[in-house]
């Protein structure tokens, strides 16, 4: 009996050790890769706000009266696209 | 005495040894260990118990271990309850169609360590050559660690890094950014630190905590609008300028703009005059707008009066002092139609006088013109009325005086007029819709009010307001403004509602104008019909593709022509 105690004893001991060990790996590895996704939302974040910048409205009128000097559509245009 | 008749510890075989003369203690010499044997087996007892105690407790630690390894390789734990996320980024406010209207960037502020400052001078020299135009540099030498400026750019903290001073500590802070500048400003109002205003404001909590929030506008439209309506200012070298569109069957506002707005990235740019949202924060007597209430009194009530004739040729004495008139109408004798038509406000007093008062003021409550809408999110003005709803008020009201609407109230209110007599609540911010609608007008009434919006626009004071392509209706709206205590000749509010497309409208727009200065001269009456009807003509013509192609109501080609 108390072979078998110290036995279990000294089992659950390095049970123990180890499960910590592996549970603050685990941890490490969770905190490598929430860092990672962290700084991959910041950059898709930043990437969307320049989209949104390169495509505001005022941009695009900018570009066209530069560039294409298309006309807008107006409901006139519409109706005529509809009958041809 | 044998050892097994042995019970306790007599003291048969111990006997006192003294030690020494002058010592006082008598020590007991236990010659059989008869004590001693008695503690062992008393030990052993005990330990026997521990060591099963220990046993149990062992087990119970390991069974626990055990399961909670069984635990973690079958459950797939959620991560943020391992690790609650403290670093939430505020939501972000969008438009309809996610299109970014407010959102949050991570960047670094610059902080300076004194104590840590390797050599201040080139410190100093350095920091003024990367931000020439900061001015605080002289705390350098006074301050411990303190914030030298934030939000820094890429270019900023590159340059910093490569002085190498360990005097330069970067900490990372969230910039508020309004990717639409002024379009929306006055929805989203602006966040700076703890200052916020409008959406910023209202909806903190739910921000906040990291949620979106998606609103009911549409960034095309409303940059049209605003477009349209910065150019209407400068034509009309007005003080400022309003327009609502808003989707008359469920309430949903596509477009709020009021000029002159401000950009929330810059709040410290905003001045007095910029920074109330008019369509709701202003309150204005709307002027002939209003008379389609009277209409709406007359069908639902199907009065005689749809059939009779009203003579104006003569100016209507409403009190001593005041004389109305109808100089703009070239006609002696005007029918129910032409009343609406030509903006009669003669024909609008007597058709209230022969209605009166008890059901006119039912109806103004009934459909919203007395209590204040409730928007979500924005801050909403209180209409004003009469204090007294007397006979002078009554018709003076009936051609749109006497009583202050909020622009939100009067376009809530007119679409119940057009949609078939349903309440819509005006809303800003995207939800799933209320089915339910308190009705309040008849389908008939909402039918004939739209035939008379139509013919407004096609043969009345509405003809600028005409869309090539699209059958519309609409109500043209003047007012004299009040200028010390009287009603000003020079300073009018002029306005135009009107709804597409006319046979089962889903759209209504407003747009208003505050004292707009040229024309000057002509008919007050004309005044609705040349500032504000042809800016709402020019932006419906815009934003009614853009309706169509999003599929915002039904479109087929025979009711567009």
């Amino acid at each position: 009996m108390r072979h078998l105690s110290v036995t279990l004893f000294f089992l659950t001991l390095c049970l123990t050790i180890f499960t910590k060990i592996l549970v603050s790996d685990q941890e490490n590895q969770i905190k490598k890769l929430e860092n990672k996704i962290l700084g991959i939302d910041e950059r898709i974040n930043r990437l969307k706000v320049d989209l949104s910048y390169v495509t505001r409205p005022k941009k695009l009128q900018e570009i066209n009266s530069k560039e294409f000097k298309l006309l807008p559509i107006l409901q006139e245009d519409v109706i005529k696209y509809k009958n041809d | 005495m044998t050892e097994k008749n042995f019970t306790g510890l007599v003291y048969d075989n111990i006997f006192p040894r003294s030690i020494g003369k002058e010592s006082k203690k008598i020590y007991f010499h236990d010659s059989n260990d008869l004590i001693r044997n008695s503690r062992k087996e008393e030990i052993k007892k005990f330990a026997k118990k521990t060591n099963l105690l220990f046993f149990f407790i062992s087990l119970a630690f390991l069974m626990f271990i055990l399961i909670n390894l069984l635990k973690i390789s079958l459950n797939k734990f959620d991560l943020n309850q391992i690790y609650p996320k403290t670093d939430i980024s505020r939501g972000e406010i969008l438009d309809r169609n996610g299109e970014v209207l407010a959102t949050s960037i991570k960047t670094k502020d610059l902080y300076i360590n004194s104590r840590n400052i390797l050599d201040k001078g080139k410190l100093s020299m350095k920091l003024k050559e990367i931000f020439p135009n900061k001015e605080s540099l002289p705390k350098l030498n006074k301050k411990k660690y303190f914030l030298f400026k934030k939000y820094l750019s890429i270019d900023e903290i590159n340059k910093l890094k490569k002085i190498g001073d360990p005097g330069i500590v970067f900490q990372t802070s969230e910039k508020r950014i309004y990717p639409q500048h002024n379009i929306f400003s006055h929805l989203t109002g602006f966040k700076i630190d703890k200052l916020k205003s409008k959406l910023e404001n209202n909806f903190d909590s739910t921000l906040s905590l990291g949620k979106d929030l998606k609103l009911t506008v549409d960034l095309k439209v409303q940059n049209i609008v605003r477009d349209e309506l910065i150019k209407g200012l400068e034509i009309y070298n007005a003080k400022s300028a309003l327009s609502i569109v808003m989707n008359v069957k469920n309430g949903e506002i596509l477009s709020m703009v009021s000029l002159p707005d401000f950009d929330p990235n810059f709040p410290k740019t905003i001045q007095d005059f910029t920074e109330n949202n008019l369509v709701t924060e202003a309150r204005y007597e709307m002027g002939s707008t209003l008379k389609m209430f009277n209409a709406a009194l007359a069908f639902e009530l199907k009065s005689n009066l749809i059939r009779k004739n009203f003579d104006i040729s003569q100016g209507y004495q409403l009190t001593n002092k005041n004389t109305i008139s109808d100089s703009h109408i070239n006609l002696d004798k005007i029918n129910f139609d032409q009343a609406f038509v030509h903006s009669s406000n003669i024909a609008s007093i007597k058709i209230i006088e022969e209605i009166g008062i008890e059901k006119q003021k039912e109806l103004f409550k009934n459909i919203g013109l007395i209590d204040n809408p409730n928007v979500n999110g924005l801050n909403v003005v209180s209409n004003k009325g009469p204090r007294i709803w007397n006979d002078t008020y009554s018709k003076s009201m009936s051609y749109g005086y006497g009583i202050s609407l909020s622009p939100i109230s009067l376009v809530s209110s007119f679409a119940t007029l057009v949609n078939g007599g349903k309440i819509v609540t005006p809303n800003i911010i995207k939800t799933k819709l209320n089915g339910n609608k308190k009705k309040v007008l008849s389908n008939e009434t909402s039918k004939q009010i739209n035939i008379l919006l139509e013919k407004v626009v096609k043969n009345g004071t509405g003809k600028t307001a005409a869309v090539a392509g699209l059958k519309l209706g609409g109500k043209t709206g003047t007012s004299k403004k009040v200028e010390n205590g009287q009603y000003s000749e020079k300073k009018v509010i002029t306005s135009f509602i009107g709804v597409f497309p006319i046979e089962d409208p889903n759209f209504l727009t407003f747009v208003l104008f505050d004292e707009p200065q040229r024309n000057t001269g002509l008919s007050l009456e004309s005044f609705g019909s040349n500032t504000a009807a042809p800016t709402f003509s020019k932006i419906v013509s815009k934003i009614s593709p853009i309706l169509i192609q999003n599929n915002y109501f039904k479109y087929s080609r025979n009711e567009s022509r």
